[in-house]
């Protein structure tokens, strides 16, 4: 592509003269097909396909190992009107969202603002505050967890000390599931370290003219920080919603969705159905639903930004 | 900024470099593999011996040891028939049935698997798995020396589908040490239900807090034993619905752990469930029940490992009146899959994995009690202390054993969560009444097992 | 230098190591249970001292499972890490601009299209998308590992990067058409260095995903000389029968460096970033 024709191309658009507009919009769709081409390509020659193929398996009966049977909303009806297990998942995958999203949220943002000075250490303590995320979802962490949440775990020593009650919380159907979102605000290092690149974008100037201005610290944050923070903030809100949605690891490797289905959440479900009962079929239907709850929580996040997410470069609200 | 280009840069000159190497090194594996059947084919040539070259694909899981072992094994039977090519593909035990699953939906099964009980009747019943009835009789897969009771667990319908790769039995473990210390007698066989409550409570009475009789289990597996004692099965014969008539058979195995809680005698849930099904993490390992119940035998070695000092099996619980409930268990199996072109040869390295002592020197047991009877009582010699448990608890258990009952039907391991969530947790947490999950359970398991009709 | 700054500084630090302190708590557990002999890593869990020094857990696991030991998963594990990485960054860059700067037509039907699929579990896709690749004969290569990552196969970072290029003036653009840059020049000289601390972030994380990614490389590998290191660490255990508790710890030690060095090397450019004259509007 040549450099005058993005010049003319740019002119024209500045222009907005009439007779021109159709044809560098022609020209503005190529240059923007070559850029998301990459993506393109790939969605719709690998994930395209497999996701319509997984929607025509939520109307069989499809057990993996033999071929899928037209079943029509069999699934749907049954998961609606005949399988408590859906609703406990959908009530404990809701309760673990609005629970640990924003404890997660808060506390990654408060500890990138912590971080994002030039101090002495700091390197040290970021990489300190992101082991607990690179340890994810492994074996390890799964006995780790248990034990400290355990009978004779290090929670109870700190809890006796204080004069707290004492118990295994990690297997009581109270408390599994507050453990499980404890040990996702614990591995808070994604959104931080996104915080942190957001905050490094932030012109220093801003603050410094603020300064000048004697606006208080709260007064910077306020009116600073949070707007031009507010596309990043948005980007974790939207992506920690659908992560919650989808976790799995967390329940799976260390209640395994117990005790009770204290801690069944519906991708342990999900995964439950498909893998262990065979059912894909069934699994396919409880997929697509998930979709569309995810999606209606995704689209009002999405509708409510345009009142508080602030972009330079569309000059804001 | 221009700094992390550069680096970049490097990183991918870097990729591109190792891509290569890794590129070729693959090159070099796969020609060297030419190399070595081209040489097999050459020495075939001069020695004659049988047909073309075979190439196998062989899947398992395991842990390292189960790993090393079989690796060596396969080595073994390489160098003995040159002609054949066994690739290895292992796994953990955590992803196994997905990769299972996707490989037969994608109809690219390896040669030969690694089965487990669980999951035998719904791959059998799919067909992916071998009818092996032609390979006993041609020869090639030789049973002769082996008991019909460690066979009959791989066959449904008649069908040998499976052969057992070790012999397991249901067990209960103590820790005799504690035993001694509250100054009561250790379980011997024979000893019933009744027994268990009260040596429980006594050892629990002795020993003092935060230490319990017995690790309880409320678990199918369990129940299924205490059916059998009932003289009766958890499915009907053509797996359609629950094989037993009453309620109250449940409902009275689960008012046993639910005695046992209340009296102090069995451990409360928190002091077990963090478990999992991890045997290093049960609370006997850290002296905190005497008894474990509803385990395999071969689990005896991963616990006496984690708790280094000696564990004892011993059989489960009898009925008063009631018949056997012990039953010789396969711990797993190798298959040969329908997707498989060379079955026959498949099946000639099962016989070869079953019958010959020196691959059975390598495997030494790892997979269970040996079927063969020639192996068996060559290893029961070398084998270490917590394998000769092993050994002796399987010729205990197996006097005290009649005949297995068929693979679970389709649809088993629904009912076993079912089982699991519904009814054994349900227990230990005090959330319903023994007469209650018994009647949840029918309902629900029956609608399960009736879509198999 | 004041009393009260001093204090202030102290405080700082002495809180963080507090916090820091229990992050990295499960880490020090895991080392110190990579150094326990079998029979003390479960009757002893809570102590973070063992009685005896074993390093032997090293050895035994780095030995590996036959002839293959964890060396061979290592190089592996960085081969498709990096390529991924790689992909990664070039994928994401890319259509993140296209996404944020340029108006084309269907630009948001496209990128709601991008966002809904992160919504569906990767459980329901896994099957289907192993048959895609199996009839393009991919299986039991890395190409269904690393193609993904190069045609943009992972929307978050698309998506992060496209907040970013949103954050930034777009004057800067309008500047550089006036002198007489391409499209694609605006995106290079003008876009990229300004998102280096993205950049630096999705490296990190596309790293860390993948280096950590068990599920992919289970179903597609099948030989193990293939295998990487996440697939080498669950080889460890088996619940039905002994696991290598030991081995497997202190492998999921060695595990770790590499992506501690990755962390440590990206995470600078967090820092540096952009400097106060970056950005002139």
């Amino acid at each position: 592509m040549s450099s005058n024709m993005e010049t003319a191309e740019l002119n024209k658009q500045r222009s907005r003269s009439k007779e021109g507009k159709l044809r560098s919009q022609l020209r503005i769709d190529l240059v923007g097909f070559a850029f998301i081409s990459p993506w393109l390509i790939g969605f719709l020659g690998f994930i395209v396909g497999p996701m319509l193929a997984s929607l025509y398996f939520s109307f069989t009966d499809y057990d993996l190992l033999s071929d899928p049977n037209w079943i029509g909303l069999s699934n749907y009806m049954n998961m609606f009107t005949n399988d408590d297990r859906f609703w406990k998942a959908i009530r404990v995958t809701l309760v673990f969202v609005f629970g640990s999203v924003p404890l997660k949220l808060a506390f990654a943002l408060f500890v990138a603002m912590l971080f994002n000075t030039s101090r002495k250490g700091v390197g040290l303590y970021r990489t300190l505050f992101y082991v607990p995320s690179i340890l994810g979802g492994s074996v390890a962490i799964a006995v780790v967890w248990k034990q400290l949440f355990g009978r004779q775990g290090a929670v109870n020593d700190i809890f006796e000390f204080l004069g707290l009650p004492t118990m295994s919380w990690v297997t009581s159907p109270d408390f599994a599931l507050s453990t499980l979102i404890l040990l996702v605000v614990w591995q808070f290092g994604s959104p931080m370290l996104i915080f942190l690149a957001g905050l490094k974008a932030i012109p220093k100037e801003l603050y410094e003219a603020a300064s000048v201005d004697g606006a208080s610290p709260i007064l910077q944050f306020l009116k600073i920080t949070i707007p031009m923070l507010s596309p990043v903030i948005f980007f974790n809100l939207v992506m920690q919603t659908i992560q919650g949605f989808m976790a799995f690891t967390q329940s799976f490797l260390i209640t395994e969705g117990g005790p009770l289905d204290s801690t069944l959440f519906y991708a342990v479900y999900l995964y439950e159905k498909a893998f262990a009962h065979f059912d894909m079929g069934y699994a396919s239907a409880l997929a697509w639903i998930l979709l569309l709850i995810c999606g209606i929580f995704t689209a009002f996040i999405f509708r409510t930004a345009k009142t508080w997410v602030y972009y330079e470069s569309e000059g804001g609200n | 900024m221009k700094d992390l280009f550069k680096k970049l840069g490097f990183i991918l000159f870097i990729a591109f470099f190792i891509g290569i190497m890794v590129a070729c090194g693959a090159d070099e594996e796969e020609v060297s593999g030419d190399d070595g059947n081209t040489n097999g084919d050459s020495s075939e040539e001069s020695a004659s011996s049988d047909g073309e070259e075979v190439e196998l694909r062989m899947l398992w899981w395991g842990s390292q040891d189960r790993h090393d072992r079989t690796l060596e094994a396969i080595e073994l039977y390489m160098e003995k028939n040159p002609n054949v090519t066994i690739n290895a593909e292992f796994t953990g035990w955590d992803g196994y049935w997905e990769k299972m699953a996707t490989q037969a939906a994608g109809g690219n099964l390896p040669d030969i698997v690694q089965m487990d009980y669980k999951y035998l009747a719904e791959y059998a019943g799919k067909d992916l798995l071998a009818n092996l009835n032609d390979h006993v009789d041609s020869g090639a897969l030789d049973l002769s020396d082996v008991e019909d009771t460690y066979v009959s667990g791989g066959r449904l319908d008649g069908n040998l589908y499976a052969v057992n790769m070790g012999a397991n039995a249901h067990a209960i473990a103590y820790d005799p040490a504690m035993f001694e210390e509250a100054g009561v007698d250790a379980p011997e066989p024979g000893y019933t239900w009744e027994d268990l409550k009260s040596f429980s409570k006594e050892v629990s009475d002795n020993l003092g807090d935060g230490v319990y009789g017995t690790q309880p289990s409320a678990g199918l597996m369990g129940f299924k034993h205490y059916l059998r004692e009932n003289d009766t099965w958890l499915y009907n014969d053509a797996g359609t619905a629950l094989g037993y008539e009453d309620d109250q058979l449940l409902a009275d195995f689960l008012q046993i752990t639910v005695d046992m809680i209340d009296e102090g005698s069995a451990a409360p849930p928190d002091v077990f469930k963090t478990a999992g099904a991890n045997v290093e993490q049960f609370p006997i390992v850290n002296e905190e029940t005497a008894i474990v119940m509803d385990l395999h035998s071969n689990q005896i070695i991963a616990m006496q490992q984690a708790a280094g000092r000696p564990i004892e099996l011993m059989l489960q619980p009898m009925l008063e009146g009631g018949e056997l409930g012990h039953y010789i268990k396969p711990s797993q199996f190798f298959s040969v899959t329908q997707h498989s072109e060379q079955q026959e040869e498949a099946a000639k390295f099962i016989s070869f994995m079953t019958n010959d002592i020196e691959a059975n020197d390598i495997l030494n047991a790892e997979r269970g009690v040996p079927i063969a009877t020639k192996v068996r009582e060559h290893l029961k010699e070398s084998v270490d202390d917590a394998g000769k448990k092993m050994f002796e608890y399987v010729e205990l258990a197996q006097e005290y054993s009649r005949e297995i009952d068929p693979p679970d039907p389709q649809g088993s391991t629904e009912v076993e969560s079912l089982f699991e969530n519904e009814v054994e947790d349900a227990i230990y947490y005090g959330e319903v009444t023994p007469e209650e999950a018994a009647a949840n359970f029918r309902e629900k398991a029956s609608a399960i097992l009736a879509e198999n009709e | 230098m004041n009393k009260s700054k001093k204090r202030r500084t102290f405080i700082y630090h002495f809180s963080i190591w507090v916090i820091g302190l229990l992050m990295i708590y499960p880490i020090l557990w895991t080392i110190a249970s990579s150094l326990k002999p079998e029979n003390e890593i479960f009757r002893n869990s809570a102590s973070l001292i063992p009685s005896i020094i074993k390093w032997g857990n090293y050895a035994q696991g780095w030995q590996g499972f036959g002839n293959l030991s964890f060396a061979t998963f290592f190089i592996n594990s960085t081969f498709v890490t990096t390529m991924v990485v790689v992909g990664t960054l070039f994928s994401s860059t890319l259509v993140a601009f296209g996404f944020a700067r340029i108006k084309f037509r269907f630009r948001t039907p496209l990128f709601v299209c991008m966002i809904i699929t992160l919504m569906l579990p990767q459980q329901v896709t896994l099957i289907p998308q192993y048959i895609l690749f199996h009839n393009l004969g991919w299986v039991n290569t890395y190409l269904p590992l690393i193609v993904p990552a190069f045609i943009g196969g992972i929307p978050f970072f698309i998506f992060l990067m496209v907040q970013f290029i949103r954050g930034i003036p777009r004057e800067l653009d309008e500047a550089a058409y006036m002198d007489g840059c391409s499209t694609f020049g605006i995106f290079y000289r003008i876009i990229l260095p300004l998102t280096t601390p993205a950049l630096a972030t999705v490296a990190i994380f596309s790293f860390y995903w993948t280096w950590d990614d068990f599920m992919t490389p289970l179903v597609y590998l099948n030989d193990t000389s293939l295998y990487t290191v996440a697939l080498g660490l669950q080889m460890f255990s088996d619940p039905s029968s002994v696991s290598a508790w030991g081995p497997m710890f202190a492998m999921s030690v060695a595990s770790i460096i590499p992506q501690l060095l990755v962390f440590l090397f990206f995470q600078k450019y967090l820092v540096e970033g952009i400097t106060a004259g970056g950005v002139k509007g």
